[in-house]
Order: C-alpha cells, then structure tokens, then sequence
C-alpha cells in the first residue's frame, strides 16, 4: 500500500486498560487517504471506527504514526494538538454536541473565531454564509433546545466547515436522526465535500447503506483494516434505510 | 431490616464512591453547622451552668441594697428590724451586713523594664467574720490559704484577679490606703468572690479591671479604719430557693419599702442580682455567645441545604435514564423516593453525628477558653446536654433530610417513558440580560459564555450568590467589629482623649484644700505638660420619655487640654456653664441632641452644710484675730473634718447609690466617643447645683470645689523614666488613692479584646469555610453537568488557558454579587449587634480599606482555590469518552 497523500497512519495501535483486561481497539492500522475524498469507516460495533476517528482528531493517544499534511500529530505535545484541533479539525458529533447557550449562528462564529483571526464582522458574515449553505439562515438566532435534532447536526456541521479545516471527521452524525433527518445531513455533508477539494472528510458509521455516499470505503473488523474499496459514491438523496 | 433493596443499596454506594469529593464537602458543611450549634449552645449552657454552680457554692446574694452614699446605717438597729421582717417572711434566707469603703494599693509589678510599683484602686467590704462558709452571703471560693481563716485586724483576704495581676500570695503583705491613712495588711487567703468574677468597678467603668483590688477584712476593723464604729452601708440578701420571680420582686420591694421606712429614706433602690454588675457583664457576653449559637448554624446550615439541595437536584436530572429504566423494570416509586432521600438522610445522620461529637468536644473547650480569660475559678461545669444533642441531631437530619426530599420528589414523579426519552437540556441558552444592556457584540464569543452561563440556572446563581452572601455578612459583621472597636479606641486615646496619667484621689480633693498645691506641685515636675483637674459624679439624665444612667465628668475650664471633643455637627459647641455635651451613644440612647433640655441629677451632700457651720463658726471664733488668721484656722479646721471623715464624703460609684436631685441643663454639642453613657460638664455648673459655691461665695472665700481626678499630659510619654519619676513624685502627695499610666489602660482594653479577636478569628475561619464549601458545590456540579460542553468546547480547540479564565470569570463574577450581596446585609447586622449588645459603648460602624481589601481578595482567593478540583478535573478529563456522552 502506498504511503502517499494528505493523512497517513503507519502502524497504529491503541490499546485500553479495563482492569486486569487489555482491549486492542487498533491493531497496526497503516493507511494512506487523500484530500477531497469523503472517506467512510463502516464496520461493526466494537471494529475500532471511532477510536480511529479519536486518534485522527486528536482527542484519544495512540502508539505508531499519524501524519496529517506533513504535520506528525503523533509527535505533538498538548498545547500544539490544542492548535491542530483548533485549526486543522472539524468534528461531527453523534449528539451534535452544540453549546447550549449559543445560538445557531453563535456556535459556528464560535468555531470559525477559534480557529482564524477574522475581525468579529467577518466571523459573523461567514458563519452566516454557511448557515444559509446548510438551509438553517432563517434559523440562525435559535438556540439548540430550540431545533430539531437534524437542524442540530446540520448546525454542527456548519461550525465543523466554516472554520475551513483539513480534515473533516464525523463520527454517526446520522445515528441520533430519522432517515428524512439523515439524508439532509448527509447531503449537506456531501456537498461541502464536493466544494472543498483540499479536505479529507472522514464519516464514521456503522450502517452499511450509507456507506453508498463514500468515494473510499474503509472496512474494520476487530481493530484491523479489513478492506479498503474505492467506488463511485451515490447523492445522499438517493439513500434509503 | 430491608431498607433498600440490593441493587439500590449498592446504586447508593457507588453514586457516594463516585460523588466523594461533593459527598465530602457536603458531608463537612453538615458537620460544621451542627458542630457549631452545639458548640455554641452547649458552650453557652455549660457556662451558665458554672455560674450557677460558683453562685450556689457562694451563696450570692439576691438582692443588695446599699444606703446612700452619705449615709450609714447603724448594725444593731437595723437588724432588729431584719429580725421582725425576717419572722413574718420565713422567705428571706439569710441576710449579711457589710461596710464597703474606698481603697488604695501600693504593689509592684514585674515588667520588661524592671519591677514598677503601682498605685491602684480597690474596694475594702468588711464582713462579719463570725458567719460560717454556708451562712455567708456572696462567700468565697479560696485558690490559697485557709478555708475557714480566723482573720486578725490587719489581716485580709485579697481577690484573686488582683493577686494573679500582682503576683500576690498568703502571707505578702499588702500595703492599702483607707480613709486617707495607711495600713499594711497581711494576706490570709486568695479568693474567688460571686461579686467579681469579672472585675469591674462599676458600670461606668465597665471595661474588666484586673488591677481593681477587692480586699475582704473583718467589719470591726473597717470600722475602725474608716471611724464608722457600729456603722454598715450595705445589705445582702439571700432568699429560700424555689422562689418565683414575682414572689422574689414582691418580697424583696416589701422589705426596701419597710426599710426606708425604718431608716427615713436611707437606701437605695435594691440591685437585683441580675444586675450586679460583673453578673451583668458575664449574662451580656452569655447571651452574645447565644445569639452567635443561633445565627451561625442558621447561616451555616441555610448554605448546606442549598448545596444538598443543588447536588441531588443534578443527581436526579443525571440519572433519569436509570429511574426509568428501573420503573420500567418494576421497581416501585417508594424505591426511588427512598434511594434518593436515603442521600439526605445518610449525610444529615454522619454529618449530625461527627457534628454532635465534635461539638460536645469543642465545648468543653470554649467553657474552659472564656473561664481562662475572664478567671473564673476552677469549677467549670462541662456535661452532655442531652437536649441539645437531641436538638442537634433533629435539626441536622430534618435540614438535610427536607433538602433532599424536593429533588426526591421530583424523581419519583419522572415517568418511565419521559425518562427513557432524549436528552435532557442543563438549562436554556439565552442572551444574557448584561449583553442585552451592554450591547456586547463586539466581544469574542468564547468569552460571553460565562455571562451566559450566570443567566442559564438562575436559581443555581442565585443559591450560589446567597451563599456566598451569606459568608460574607460574617466576614463583614467580623471584620466590622474589629475595625470599629480598634478604631474607636485608638481615636479615643490618641485624638480624643490623648492623656499619660491619671490620679485617682481617695474621694474628692477640694480646691482650696490642697489641689491648687498639688496642681502646682505638679505642673513644675520635669516632662508635665498640662493638668487638669476633674470631677466624676454618677448621675442619671433624662428627656420627657427616657431615662438613662450616666457618668458626669466634670472640667474645671471650658476647654480641657487632655481633652479634644470630637463634634458631630456645626453647632457644637465648648462647653459654657450650665451646659451639658452629650457622647453620641447617649445622645442616641437619649434620643437627644444640641439644643435639647435634659433633667440631670446631681448629688446631695448634706455633711458639707454641716462643714459650712462648723467653717463659720470657726470664722467667726478667730476673726478677732485677724482675717489671715482666720482664713488659716478655718481652712485647717475644713481639711480635719475631711480627712478624718473622707469616707463621707466619697460617692458610690454608681447612681443608685447616690440620692440625686435634678435640675434642667441645655444639651450644647455631641462629642463622639466610645463611652456609651458618658456626658461633660464643667465643674462650676455642678458646684453651683450641689450649692458648694457657697464657701466661696460668703464671706470665707474658700474654693471647695471638689476634684476626683488629675488628667495629667507629659511631654515625651514614650519616655518611661520621665513617666516613673512623675508617678513616684505624685505618689509622695496626700490622699492619692491610684495613679494609672495612660498605657496600661490600653493594656487592660487590649487584653480584654484579645478573647474577642480570639471569637473573630474562630468567626472568619468559619466564614471562609463556607464560601469555601459552597463555591466548590457549585462549581462542581456545574462541571459535572457541563462536562459534555466543556469538552467539546476543549475538542474544537479551546486552550487549557481559555478554559480556565472561562470557568474563573463566571466564579468571580458570582463571587462578586455574592460580596456585594452580603455587604449592606452584614453591615446592618453589625450595627444592629454592636448598638444592642454593647449599650455601655458606642461604636461608630467602620469598615478600614484594609480591612475591604482582605474581604475582597480573601474571598476572591478562596473562590479561586475552590475551583481547583474541578479545573484540573477539567483539563484532564477523556475528550473522546465525554464528548460521546449521551446525557449530562
């Protein structure tokens, strides 16, 4: 396998401690994945999916070697991943994770402010822009408790793109949502694919239909790579599950 | 018993093992707000209870009544009368006969700069030595010496607080001043007597006065030494037991009215013991320890609720999946009302219990505390209140108990489908009523969070606010104290009244009879740099509705030079004669003001106009002679009659004892001062009133004026050599009962504020405990019910920095309503304390900006320390795992 492109990882292990039991959550995991490429890790409970997209993003250790754009993360200390996190990442939780004290338009300026040294007028203005991307423009004054789940998410992913990251991970952000809830999410998140060709976005799932909106379909299976296909990914409309 | 069922049971323990630092701080505000209520309450009865049980060994007396303080009655008939009331009212136990006099000693003392004698004043009460311990009224407790002493005329036995002050012991020799004459007296015993177990000299000279010697000597002999023979001024009355008040006033106004009767008006009014005056200062600091045994477990516990309330109130909200999940398993909802009280109950019962122990332990320790400083002797009552430890137990668990019950509730009524369903908010977001009125919208985004997380549980802010108010009233009532106190008695002594020394004459010292020689004596002495003569006179004053007890002091000019008024308004004024200036507390006790007409009594002495005629006749006997030689032999003649007799010429020191007649005086400025029942005067209005200008307005021209006092200014008064060669040049004129150093008044009033810095400690150590507890409650169930934000906040690449100023900035601005909630709450408290409890001073309420600088950083410090745990619990906390949390 060639070890060229965007984000690398070279024999990656993440092993946790539960007691006098070991769990090999990733077990020399080494791939190579290219920017503008939307990326989904499928496989079952308990494969490793989110713990690979925890180590990609920052927020989980790992052993081996994970390079993002020439940037070793694996090598950083804690207040440089505070800056890859902050610069580099955008994330998509599975419960959507917004700040309940802000409203719409407030968590994406939130991310884009911590992120870039934009005056407050230009944080405004384009976070504003990709609220109207993700359809929530006349929504954008709500607050969280205020939006339905999938509004939620498409919020959320708002905020992960407009701070302009490299590397775009989502972890189930379907998984909390109705299927008409799913597939608008889904849909936002193809597009920004489709605009952004120097971002990697990697989605986490577990259901294999989705996986259909992928170009690179990574399979795990008990913390190893089982196989990695390439295919013609299909609109998210389309899905149906 | 199956008082939880298994799974509950262990639930219980792990969500305790899992919340134990909460569970610990929780637990600690149990314990301190039931340990201080017993403590306090315990402390307090346990006090009360050695009172009554030194009061039983010596018998105190239930009743004095003294005669006028020109008038002695005679023994024998006096107590024939006793003998007859005594028959028709088997209710009058026993009855004593005593004569008190004036005295003086001359003791040294060892201090850093050698030994140093002083002269200091002291009461002589001569007792029937012929009485056995159990018949003596106001007996005594003796530290040394014999039991049962056989007492020779020179022989005494001296009060302990004196003889610890001295370092007096059986056997020294005591060399005392009565009437004018000296003595050396040998020291037969040490005692403890109920009349002194705070030495104070009387009301009006209210501060504890160690350096106050109380000498008790055969009556015979007093007699002598004073030529009373057969003559008493004072009566103590011992009733039966058992008697109710009503029955004890009526029996007690029945004897004084039969006694006035008898005696033409001799007595009086009676001093229930009650108001004995060291009594009366031990029941006001009692009941100060009272009050304080209320309002801080109160304050105390008030905060524990709220945190109780605040954690299980979280508990719930965080475990609505498992309510449901175990009602829908069939579990009933007792169970569940009984899981989460069982919270309350577990903390109230540990918490109540180490409380009670640590309470009953601290106790004994206060008792032992408040009897070393004050001397008490050694019989300290210390036992297990069972009341109060029941009290204690049932506040304790019902305040713990009824702050769980709500939350308790509250899961019980969670539905199993509403349970199991969706997440649950922490509160709504919202603009913030600050950012609405600010308008900040320039501000970076991050930053506003803490603004809006104050606004998102108003009622947690609020709980939180009062509960840091709440240790800051004490913090303020605390720091107010003491900034008020040593404020106003560092004013008193340096601007106020600035003097080095004072001279106590035994009685008065008239002007043509020797002060104006003294004075001049005096004034020449090297380092003097003024004196002024006064004249102290108990006196009471009053408006058409008041009526207040007060001590006149009396200057021999308008504008004393040891003196500096201190006006409280524009139209003050020096005083011009017939005038009164009022201190400001009894100017606010009075209800009085500049330009108010007060009544004021004013002494009797009707053995002067005796001493007039006798001066006339001796006027006119050698006026044939010459007037010089008239003039010389009649002032001799006044100054025998004196001498021989000063004792009827002194004053009781308080007004009771005093026949007073009035006349009106116009109030003409308000000084402010710490004495609370204090007013000036000059010299001449009062020789005006008692009619003693008569001497020097006839034909003998003779200034009898009389003085009680020297207020002495000295030039260099750090110079204790210049100080110590004026006092023993002093020391070597007539009729000087005690000289005292400006410092060692200070010294006294210092040692008397020791055991009160001693309570203000204790009571900041609390205070800061409290903010202490409640901001780390808060900020705890904050962070756990915030953690999913705070880590998704740290994710999307918040720095540790940012997160931290996050968290401090929303504490800080917590703590600062909290401070500025608990300031005009605990200055109020405060003033309302410092004017009730301490009526016989007055304080000015003042809040140093030191004092305002350690409230706020103090406070402000504590809050940061308090949030320690939870920032580093945040900055350490698994980002992955907690940002996939379902629920907070």
């Amino acid at each position: 396998m060639s070890l060229e492109g965007i984000v690398t990882l070279e024999n990656v292990n993440r092993v946790y401690h539960m007691g006098d039991h070991e769990i090999h959550a990733l077990k020399d995991i080494s791939l190579s994945l290219e920017t503008g490429k939307l990326v989904v890790v499928l496989g079952p409970s308990g494969s490793g999916k989110t713990t690979l997209l925890n180590v990609l993003g920052a927020i989980d250790k790992c052993d081996g070697k994970i390079t993002v754009n020439d940037l070793e993360i694996t090598r950083l200390g804690k207040k440089q991943l505070t800056k890859y996190r902050r610069k580099k990442c955008g994330f998509i939780f599975q419960f959507f994770n917004l700040l309940p004290v802000y409203n719409a338009l407030e968590n994406v300026e939130y991310a884009i402010e911590l992120a870039t040294n934009l005056s407050r007028k230009e944080v405004t203005e384009r976070a504003t822009e990709y609220l109207r991307k993700v359809g929530l423009f006349e929504k954008r004054f709500h607050f969280p408790s205020q939006l339905s789940g999938g509004e939620q998410q498409r919020v959320a992913a708002a905020r992960a793109m407009a701070k302009s990251p490299e590397l775009l991970l989502c972890d189930e952000p379907t998984g909390e949502l109705s299927v008409n809830e799913g597939k608008k999410v889904l849909t936002v998140i193809q597009n920004m694919v489709k605009e952004r060709s120097d971002v990697l976005t990697i989605l986490v799932t577990h259901n294999q239909k989705i996986a259909a909106i992928g170009d690179t379909i990574v399979r795990l299976r008990s913390g190893e790579v089982d196989s990695i296909e390439e295919q013609t990914p299909i609109p998210a409309e389309q899905l149906s599950w | 018993m199956n008082f939880l069922s298994q799974y509950w049971r262990k639930k219980l323990i792990g969500d305790i093992k899992q919340q134990k630092l909460l569970f610990s701080a929780l637990f600690f505000l149990c314990i301190f707000g039931v340990g201080s209520y017993v403590t306090l309450t315990m402390g307090y009865t346990n006090l009360y209870a050695s009172l009554d049980r030194i009061y039983a060994t010596t018998n105190f007396a239930d009743v004095e009544i003294n005669t006028h303080s020109d008038i002695w009655f005679n023994i024998s008939e006096v107590e024939s009368f006793v003998k007859n009331f005594s028959k028709q009212n088997p209710e009058v136990g026993t009855i004593n006969f005593r004569l008190l006099a004036a005295s003086g000693y001359n003791s040294s003392i060892e201090t850093k700069d050698g030994t140093r004698f002083q002269l200091t004043a002291g009461r002589a009460i001569g007792i029937d030595w012929t009485f056995s311990q159990t018949e003596m009224v106001n007996g005594f407790i003796f530290t040394e010496g014999m039991e049962n002493p056989n007492p020779v005329n020179n022989s005494i036995l001296l009060e302990a607080h004196y003889a610890r002050t001295y370092d007096l012991h059986v056997n020294d020799s005591l060399q005392t001043k009565i009437n004018g004459q000296e003595f050396n007296l040998t020291i037969q015993g040490i005692v403890y007597n109920p009349e002194s177990l705070i030495v104070i000299p009387s009301r009006h000279d209210f501060l504890p006065n160690n350096r106050f010697g109380n000498i008790y000597l055969p009556l015979r002999a007093l007699q002598e030494y004073t030529n009373l023979t057969d003559l008493a001024n004072n009566i103590i009355i011992k009733l039966a037991d058992d008697l109710h008040d009503e029955a004890r006033s009526s029996i007690v106004s029945n004897f004084y009215r039969e006694l006035n009767l008898y005696t033409t008006n001799s007595f009086a009014p009676p001093i229930f013991q009650e108001y004995q005056v060291s009594n009366w200062a031990i029941n006001m600091d009692l009941e100060e320890i009272n009050k304080i045994a209320i309002v801080l477990p109160i304050l105390i516990l008030g905060v524990a609720s709220i945190a109780i309330f605040i954690t299980l109130n979280r508990l719930v909200q965080s475990q609505r999946r498992i309510i449901g999940i175990a009602s829908s398993l069939g579990y009933t909802p007792n169970d569940i009302l009984l899981h989460y009280t069982s919270f309350s109950l577990i903390l109230g019962i540990l918490g109540s219990l180490v409380g009670i122990i640590l309470g009953i332990l601290l106790s004994g320790g206060i008792t032992w505390v408040y009897a070393y400083f004050m001397g008490f002797p050694a019989i300290i009552s210390v036992e297990l209140q069972l009341e109060v430890i029941l009290s204690a137990f049932f506040i304790g668990v019902s305040v713990t108990f009824i702050s769980g019950l709500i939350p308790a509730v509250k899961a019980n009524l969670i539905s199993p489908r509403e349970a199991l369903q969706g997440n649950i908010t922490v509160g709504k977001g919202r603009f913030s009523f600050i950012e609405k009125l600010l308008r900040i919208r320039s501000f970076r985004i991050r930053f506003t969070i803490p603004l809006r997380n104050l606004f998102r549980q108003r009622s947690r802010t609020i709980a939180t606010i009062f509960a840091i108010s709440a240790s800051v009233m004490i913090l303020v009532v605390s720091g107010a104290f003491n900034d008020s106190i040593n404020t106003g008695i560092s004013k008193q002594f340096s601007e106020t009244s600035p003097y080095h020394l004072t001279v106590s004459y035994d009685g008065f010292k008239f002007a043509d009879l020797g002060l104006l020689d003294d004075i001049a004596f005096i004034e020449q002495l090297p380092g003097v740099e003024s004196v002024d003569p006064v004249l102290e006179l108990p006196s009471i004053l009053e408006t058409s509705s008041r009526k207040e007890e007060a001590l006149i002091i009396a200057w021999n000019s308008s504008s004393p030079r040891a003196h500096n008024f201190q006006w409280t308004s524009k139209g003050d004024q020096l005083l011009p004669n017939s005038s009164l200036i009022l201190t400001s507390g009894l100017a606010r006790t009075l209800g009085s003001s500049t330009g108010s007409i007060l009544s004021y009594g004013y002494p009797r002495i009707p053995y002067l106009n005796s001493a007039f005629e006798i001066a006339n006749a001796t006027w006119n006997i050698w006026f044939t002679f010459g007037e010089e030689r008239a003039r010389n032999e009649t002032l001799d003649e006044i100054y025998s009659l004196i001498t021989r007799n000063k004792e009827r010429l002194s004053f009781s020191q308080t007004s009771e004892g005093v026949n007073l007649r009035n006349a009106d005086i116009t109030v003409t400025g308000v000084s402010e001062e710490i004495w609370g029942s204090v007013a000036y005067t000059t010299v001449q209005t009062l020789t005006e009133s008692m009619g003693i200008d008569i001497f020097k307005n006839s034909h003998l021209d003779i200034d009898l004026s009389p003085y009680s006092k020297l207020i002495l200014k000295v030039k260099n008064p750090n110079n204790l050599t210049i100080l110590e060669n004026i006092k023993t040049e002093i020391s070597s004129l007539s009729e000087i009962r005690s000289i005292t150093f400006g410092y060692d008044f200070r010294t006294s009033v210092n040692l008397t504020m020791t055991a009160f810095n001693v309570i203000v400690t204790i009571f900041i150590i609390f205070a800061c405990i409290l903010a202490g507890a409640a901001i780390f409650t808060t900020i705890h169930i904050n962070f756990q019910e915030r953690a999913r934000e705070s880590a998704t906040m740290l994710t999307l690449g918040l720095s540790d920095q940012e997160f931290l100023f996050i968290i401090t900035i929303e504490n800080v601005f917590q703590t600062i309503m909290g401070i500025l909630g608990g300031i005009l709450p605990g200055l109020l408290l405060a003033d309302w304390i410092l004017s009730n409890a301490l009526r016989t001073f007055y304080f000015r309420i003042i809040v140093t900006p030191q004092t305002w600088i350690i409230l706020w950083f103090g406070v402000l410090l504590i809050v940061l320390i308090s949030q320690i745990p939870a920032i580093i619990q945040g900055v350490k906390m698994d980002l992955a795992e907690v940002t996939k949390e379902f629920s907070h």
